[in-house]
């Protein structure tokens, strides 16, 4: 196999996942794209390509799991701020209970699971 | 205060994604461009560029144009592939107003099914979201009854009011100073001020209800479109429950009377793939099916004790 097909299913499963990071961090705060886009970046390896996060937000509103609402900012124009919604929320916590369990066997199988590190879980 | 960062670099890096995104479609295009230009703007306001390098490491982060679309071409097709095995595609579709315009119709249209009609228009414009509070008023009290209660309103007048000549009869028998009077015996209002109350209690309701219809579409318009589930296999929107709820709903108190709406009803609030708005319509076409053979009814038992 190609090292660079070796990338593919992480980049699947990067695309499959972060929206459910943007939700994570919308429901502590609104945030506006930029905010939103440097924070998921202090996550290492979680976005590749800042400018995606875009299309990706216009369809989270289109689906009706983040609204928006402009507001003014203390210098330049006025910025588009992402709420997360009551139905965002729900798919949320759908995925999150998933990710556990989707996590865990992946771990277990790998090997890589709390038994074989410190297991210490931070957050 | 407006203010545009002016690169040739991003102007350039901007010229390419907009040529790029030209498949999106004006609307979503324009959405996107926005958005990576409020990005780079943000970012030259938060000191982080500063100079030319900093500025191609943040183009350089933003991504490709070419990958940035075809991040945005990914959805809305319902081609989105959906994680760890919930593989239910999604579509969209513009939000219904079926609520609304229903709504509309009970308080207009309805009302001749006297209170009853109109009250579930009542119902119906308080349960929608997209009224204000002012908005809902006004419907609701413009006016009380909706257009058919002047109906009943101009029986009584005309059925009250009654037109006769006087004058006096000479020799010959030709009259001679004839006046026309009209006595109106019941309720004693001249006769423009009644008609003036007719025409405006049927008028103003069905203008109310066309202007708040409007804008509900308008902010309908403005809402997310509705994710639609479509379950692999391709099947509609319209399952075993929802025909079921259907065919109830219309013949269904041919077959049982009473029981055959009710239990539409139920296949009606069951159904995954119908909205709340369409739920309620539901719920209001099924209170009328009830509500109808009722009033035939006791307006036949009433018609026969005369």
């Amino acid at each position: 196999m190609e090292p660079g097909e070796a990338q593919n299913p992480l980049t699947q499963l990067r695309r499959g996942v972060i929206e459910y990071c943007v939700l994570a961090l919308l429901t502590a705060e609104e945030l506006y794209g930029f905010d939103l886009v440097r924070r998921l970046g202090e996550s290492e390896g979680l976005v590749t390509s800042e400018g995606t996060i875009y299309p990706l937000l216009s369809r989270m509103r289109r689906a009706g799991w983040v609204t928006t609402t402009w507001r003014e900012s203390e210098s330049g124009p006025p910025r588009r701020y992402y709420a997360i919604t009551r139905s965002g929320q729900h798919a949320l916590d759908g995925f999150t209970t998933e990710w556990q369990r989707f996590r865990d066997s992946v771990d277990g199988v790998l090997g890589t699971g709390e038994g074989h590190r410190d297991g210490a879980h931070r957050g | 205060m407006e203010r545009t960062v002016v690169d040739p670099l991003v102007e350039d890096y901007l010229r390419r994604l907009d040529g790029a995104a030209y498949p999106l479609g004006d609307d979503r295009r324009g959405e996107l461009m926005a958005g990576i230009r409020e990005h780079i703007e943000a970012a030259v306001e938060s000191g982080e560029v500063d100079d030319e390098a900093s500025l191609r490491a943040l183009l350089d982060r933003l991504g490709d144009p070419d990958e940035i679309v075809a991040a945005a071409r990914d959805d809305g097709s319902g081609a989105t592939p959906y994680p760890l095995g919930t593989a239910a595609p999604v579509t969209y579709r513009r939000a219904g107003i079926g609520l609304e315009i229903t709504a509309a119709l009970f308080l207009t249209v309805g009302s001749v099914l006297f209170v009853i009609g109109w009250l579930v228009g009542v119902v119906l414009v308080w349960s929608s979201r997209r009224w204000t509070l002012g908005e809902k008023l006004l419907a609701t009290l413009v006016f009380p009854g909706g257009p058919a209660v002047a109906l009943v309103f101009a029986t009584v007048a005309t059925g009250t009011t009654s037109c006769g000549s006087s004058g006096v009869i000479d020799a010959t028998g030709t009259p001679v100073d004839v006046q026309e009077q009209c006595v109106s015996t019941g309720l004693v209002v001249p006769t423009w001020i009644g008609l003036t109350l007719v025409a405006a209690w049927v008028i103003l309701p069905i203008l109310v209800a066309g202007v708040l219809v409007m804008r509900a579409r308008r902010r309908a318009d403005t809402e997310p479109p509705v994710p639609v589930v479509t379950p692999v296999g391709g099947a509609t929107r319209w399952g075993g429950l929802e025909i079921a709820a259907v065919l109830l709903l219309s013949v269904g108190s041919f077959v049982a009377p009473l029981v055959g709406p009710l239990a539409g009803l139920v296949c009606a609030w069951m159904s995954p793939q119908w909205t709340r708005g369409e739920k309620w319509v539901a719920t209001a076409i099924c209170s009328l099916v009830l509500v109808v053979p009722i009033v035939a009814f006791v307006g036949l038992l009433s018609f026969r004790a005369l």
